[in-house]
């Protein structure tokens, strides 16, 4: 099903007859994607749920009037990068936290890892040093760290530009090293 | 462990609960066909409605035209069929029993009720023949009831003694004084 190409996904979605089930394929192709983006932005896997439902529903609502400036694949993400990053100041709002407080509330939710370490306390440890980056670095981590996105396309993404985007990362690589060191 | 980080770029990667990807296709397809039912109720209830206004105003400016129309033509409407009281009657035979009377006088009273505009057409018809007699109520044209005042007493002679007579005079308040 993930065979299917992003203009086999679109041309079927122009039918009114087979929305839905080109949608279907949208879905099987790109949700963990989507998934994974806001879990890598909110950590709690139930609002990483309600970000990616959030994110289907606008994508079913706008990928009609999708134009093809970027890939699908690019714009979806920036539909999901900016959905997380609403949802995470809705959450700061809605909680009265400030970014240092909202870091500490999500860091404190990770378990905390043994004194030996493990691969496996290493990747908790990881997760929780992204949780401790500013938003917008954060996004940029993860879209490189896991996604390999190419500087160019995450710039499409962000809005900004590619030798920002490799000092943001350099940086947010430090800190989460930093932040293994010191745990 | 610093700068190794990259080598557990995959293995630190979110996992989601199991089946969670079937259960969100599941759900999402479920929202899309409902929003998609909605929308297509929300487009024909608004089709419904904007049909439905405009028979309704097509309806009222039909009715409002027509009125238009018909007052433009017909400045002084009067459609209400005029009751005349034709009593024909011959002065030389007055075969009239008291039922007859009654009749004429609960007819005499309904016809005084009658509006103005009756006068006029009554009045040419009572040209026709000196025998018809007209009553009305307009008050420009006096009520003419000497006719009708005869053709009484040419009655109550005939029946001056019957005492059904005498008792419907009075129920209706109406006495002749010999």
């Amino acid at each position: 099903m993930n065979n299917i190409s992003d203009d086999q996904i679109l041309e079927l979605f122009a039918s009114e007859k087979n929305k839905e089930k080109a949608f279907g394929m949208l879905m099987r192709k790109y949700n963990m994607n989507i998934y994974q983006t806001a879990r890598r932005i909110v950590y709690v896997h139930e609002d990483a749920d309600d970000i990616t439902q959030n994110v289907l529903i606008k994508i079913w609502n706008n990928l009609s009037s999708f134009r093809g400036d970027s890939s699908l694949k690019t714009w979806i993400t920036r539909i999901s990068v900016n959905e997380s990053l609403t949802f995470v100041e809705k959450k700061k709002r809605m909680l009265q936290l400030d970014d240092e407080e909202y870091v500490t509330r999500i860091l404190n939710s990770i378990p905390d890892a043994e004194q030996s370490i493990s691969s496996e306390q290493i990747v908790e440890l990881i997760q929780k040093g992204i949780q401790s980056l500013p938003e917008k670095q954060r996004v940029v981590f993860t879209l490189r760290y896991y996604d390999e996105m190419p500087y160019e396309e995450m710039s499409k993404v962000l809005g900004t530009s590619v030798g920002a985007l490799k000092t943001s990362y350099h940086f947010a690589v430090k800190k989460i090293e930093e932040f293994i060191e010191r745990h | 462990m610093t700068n190794n980080i990259d080598k557990y770029r995959k293995q630190s990667d979110f996992t989601a609960p199991e089946g969670y990807y079937e259960e969100l296709y599941e759900k999402m397809m479920n929202k899309i066909a409902k929003k998609e039912k909605t929308i297509l109720f929300t487009r024909r209830s608004l089709l419904y409605s904007l049909v439905g206004g405009a028979i309704a105003a097509a309806v009222a400016l039909l009715i409002v035209f027509n009125l238009s129309i018909f007052t433009t033509h017909n400045p002084q409407p009067q459609t209400q069929t005029t009751p005349l009281l034709l009593v024909e009657e011959t002065r030389e035979t007055p075969e009239v029993n008291t039922t007859t009377i009654i009749e004429r006088q609960e007819s005499a009273q309904v016809l005084l009720a009658d509006n103005k505009s009756s006068s006029s057409k009554a009045e040419d018809r009572s040209t026709q023949s000196d025998k018809t007699l007209l009553i009305s109520d307009n008050e420009e044209e006096p009520v003419r009831l000497d006719d009708l005042s005869y053709s009484v007493i040419e009655f109550y002679n005939d029946a001056a003694l019957d005492n059904l007579f005498q008792e419907t005079m009075m129920d209706l308040e109406c006495y002749v004084d010999f």
